[in-house]
């Protein structure tokens, strides 16, 4: 016999758009809501300082038992699983997408529109920023696009920033803050950022991250989080394809099975493991997966590639002040009309490259004592910066996530294998692509002054999406726009697995944009709590 | 005294202690423990260690804060995996105490051999070299992490190169890196270090 929890709402996984997607029906609509993550609860607030401090010290993991032993596959692919997610190690890094992103088929004639526009969009990024609480800078009206301010102002711009803006801008293209997740005055309950620069752990919670909107809701009694518990498969209502239950596995209690019963399952499990369960869950009436009728669940996986250059600038820095904060242009995400699609954005960091302490000078000298300082020094005496630019990849239909035999969890469940591949044009336009960063990276340094040290292309793709496309056709489709599945009324899909394309530009806030726009199309189905009370829970009470 | 006030003096007494207890080691005794003999760690810190910028007392206070950090350290824990790329595990290497501490071992048997005194009484010149000698091998560039380093001059070198304190010095400015300190002044110039130009 299965331990069965019902709820009204059942939401699969622990991170950052599950978070926003409860948080939000719980301030709307009157619902019984259940969060299911197979990871860890993260350690509290008052245990990071000392997670930070052997972070600092000794390398140690600071979010320690954030992964599950065994629960990983092949391809890129983070090991976070826990309450949180990969948004406890993320950099709080926000910018918005730009209106072409979505468009991309009716301006350029490449790749796919989303079936979502900028405009459409748009209420939900707002309302993202609020949730989280983004600090920004208004860039160029026409190169920023944004119907309100930001929620909080902008993080200061460091000495060094001050001087690399100039610089940068020397080239007469315009580069401004890069909107983060951390609050510049108090917001909601969070402390200020106090340039701890330690990011990936925030000791004093001023940067955003999933586990502060868990913790309130359920001391407040709004949802039900049930970590440890790792989804296994979901299972359709008899001679129906509703889905009526999860089966999962408490991993305290491995013996026991536990089945989530629910009138509404959103499945809120990232770009990896959304794709994966829908495919494990294949049965006979669904032989190919849960929501996969057109065959492209795990099709598509998508993301930006990045392209960097460390360059040597003509200034004195002074490194480790705020320097994990950049400059951003989105000059070259709007670019107007093209002869050839290369859509990018532009980033400018601060950077020691070429500038740490050695062991041997470049006359093969060994280092030690005074001169080893001495060294340091005087390659000190010019700054380095960091250019970098995410380039817009079209997905090739082939490029997937499958599950992998050969590779099973303690379970027994075979694992994701996730290859990415470039669509034809994109291949196509790749080399052209990164000859075109490459010559803006030599104007900004011709402009600025300076030396460029080194260009480096990653072959990977940074912020991973897809795996369950929206769109319109349920022929070319797995999703509709808010992320209901085409084959299965009551199944939602969420966030990064539902985008069809990577964009170009850091992901996070457009997956939760997206996921708050599919929480107000779930909770239409629940009765509404805001026209009954006074939400001060709402995000402008702060 | 707040609590993490007396926490931190607790341990930096402890450490204190155990330092002193060590160097109370007769050389016999040194020959057959495990433990890092304190003076002639004392004595590879002033060899490898930028003294025109620390000054005598503080190589002697960066060897005792590499004492206490080594003794904080934990064999093969988890390491820090990264944001995305990895879906290994890391984690990190054996406690490098024994190691080191017969390297110290070494080098005052080698210096007794070689020159007849003990490793700390030889000019800082000829300890360099000395050091220099075993770590050339190692065919460094850049410096390994501090516990990475298979050399114990390697890893306090290391382990000093990565504190705020290094970086300050090397830019003669109090940044502070690490130092979380509110939103002011983020802009500013960082005041140059007394002394400084």
């Amino acid at each position: 016999m299965a331990r069965v929890i019902e709820s009204d709402i059942c939401i699969i996984g622990g991170g950052i758009t599950a978070a926003m997607v409860a948080e939000k029906l719980a301030d709307e609509r009157d619902a019984r809501i259940v969060v299911v993550e197979g990871g860890d609860q993260t350690s509290n607030l008052e245990d990071r300082f000392e997670h930070r401090r052997r972070f600092l010290a000794y390398g140690d993991n600071p979010w320690p038992n954030d992964h599950i032993r065994g629960q990983t596959g092949h391809g890129i692919q983070s090991r976070s699983m826990g309450e949180g997610g990969l948004a406890m190690h993320w950099g709080g890094t926000c910018p918005r997408f730009t209106p072409e992103d979505m468009r991309v088929k009716s301006l350029y004639g490449v790749g796919d529109d989303w079936p979502v526009s900028y405009d459409e969009l748009e209420p939900h990024y707002q309302e993202a920023e609020e949730r989280m609480g983004v600090a920004g800078e208004q860039g160029p009206p026409e190169l920023d696009v944004r119907s309100q301010p930001y929620p909080m102002p902008p993080v200061p711009v460091s000495y060094g920033q001050t001087l690399l803006k100039e610089w940068g801008e020397a080239s007469g293209i315009p580069f401004w803050t890069n909107p983060v997740s951390k609050n510049t005055v108090p917001y909601r309950g969070r402390n200020v950022c106090v340039r701890c620069d330690t990011c990936q752990i925030c000791p004093t919670g001023a940067k955003y991250t999933p586990d502060f909107t868990f913790r309130k809701l359920v001391s407040d009694g709004r949802i039900e989080f049930h970590s440890r518990t790792l989804v296994r498969r979901l299972g359709l209502a008899p001679a129906s394809s509703r889905i009526d239950h999860v089966q999962a596995v408490d991993r305290n209690d491995p013996d026991e099975l536990v089945e989530f019963r629910a009138a509404t399952f959103v499945l809120a499990a990232g770009y990896a493991w959304s794709p994966h369960l829908l495919l494990l869950s294949a049965g006979d009436q669904f032989p190919d997966g849960l929501g996969n009728r057109s065959g492209l669940v795990g099709k598509y996986m998508n993301g930006h590639r990045p392209v960097s250059a460390f360059v040597e600038v003509p200034m004195k820095l002074f490194p480790g002040m705020y320097d994990r904060h950049s400059l951003i242009s989105k000059r070259f995400q709007r670019p107007g009309r093209l002869s050839r699609y290369v859509r990018h954005d532009l980033r400018i960091w601060e950077s020691t490259a070429g500038r740490n302490p050695r062991l041997t000078n470049d006359a093969g000298e060994m280092l030690l004592g005074d001169a080893v300082m001495e060294d340091w020094r005087r390659r000190s005496e010019r700054g380095a910066a960091r250019l970098r630019a995410y380039y817009d990849v079209l997905p090739a239909r082939e490029s997937s996530l499958t599950l992998d035999a050969d590779t099973t969890n303690q379970w027994g469940d075979p694992m994701p294998r996730i290859e990415f591949r470039d669509s034809d044009e994109s291949a196509d336009l790749r080399e052209y692509t990164e000859n075109r960063i490459t010559g803006i990276f030599q104007d900004v340094v011709r402009a600025g002054g300076g030396k460029i040290l080194s260009v480096g292309v990653q072959e990977g793709q940074d912020h991973p999406a897809g795996g369950c496309r929206m769109g319109n056709d349920p022929a070319t489709s797995v999703t509709d726009s808010y992320g209901r599945t085409h084959d299965h009324e009551n199944l939602f899909v969420v966030g990064a697995p539902t985008m069809p394309t990577g964009g170009c530009a850091n992901g996070t806030l457009t997956f939760v944009a997206l996921s708050l726009r599919s929480a107000t199309e779930i909770g239409r189905e629940f009765p509404d709590r805001t026209a009954e009370e006074t939400s001060d829970a709402s995000p402008a009470a702060v | 005294m707040a609590d993490s006030d007396r926490r931190t003096f607790m341990k930096q007494s402890a450490a204190i202690a155990s330092i002193l207890s060590l160097t109370r080691c007769s050389p016999s005794d040194r020959q057959a423990s495990a433990s890092i003999d304190a003076e002639t760690l004392r004595a590879v810190g002033h060899a490898v260690l930028p003294a025109s910028d620390l000054g005598p007392d503080g190589v002697d206070r960066v060897v005792q804060d590499f004492l206490e950090w080594l003794r904080g350290y934990e064999p093969v824990t988890e390491q820090s995996h990264s944001y995305l790329t990895s879906s290994e595990i890391r984690y990190g290497p054996p406690h490098p105490e024994p190691r080191w501490a017969s390297q110290l071992q070494a080098l005052d048997l080698e210096s007794e051999r070689r020159y007849g005194v003990l490793f700390r009484e030889l000019p800082v010149e000829q300890s360099r070299a000395m050091i220099g000698s075993q770590i050339q091998q190692d065919r460094l560039d850049r410096l390994p992490s501090a516990v990475g380093a298979r050399h114990v001059a390697v890893g306090l070198l290391a382990y000093f190169c990565a504190t705020p304190e290094a970086n300050d010095l090397c830019h003669r400015a109090a940044i502070g890196m690490y130092a979380c300190r509110g939103l002011d002044d983020t802009s500013k110039r960082p005041a140059p270090l007394e002394g400084s130009a």
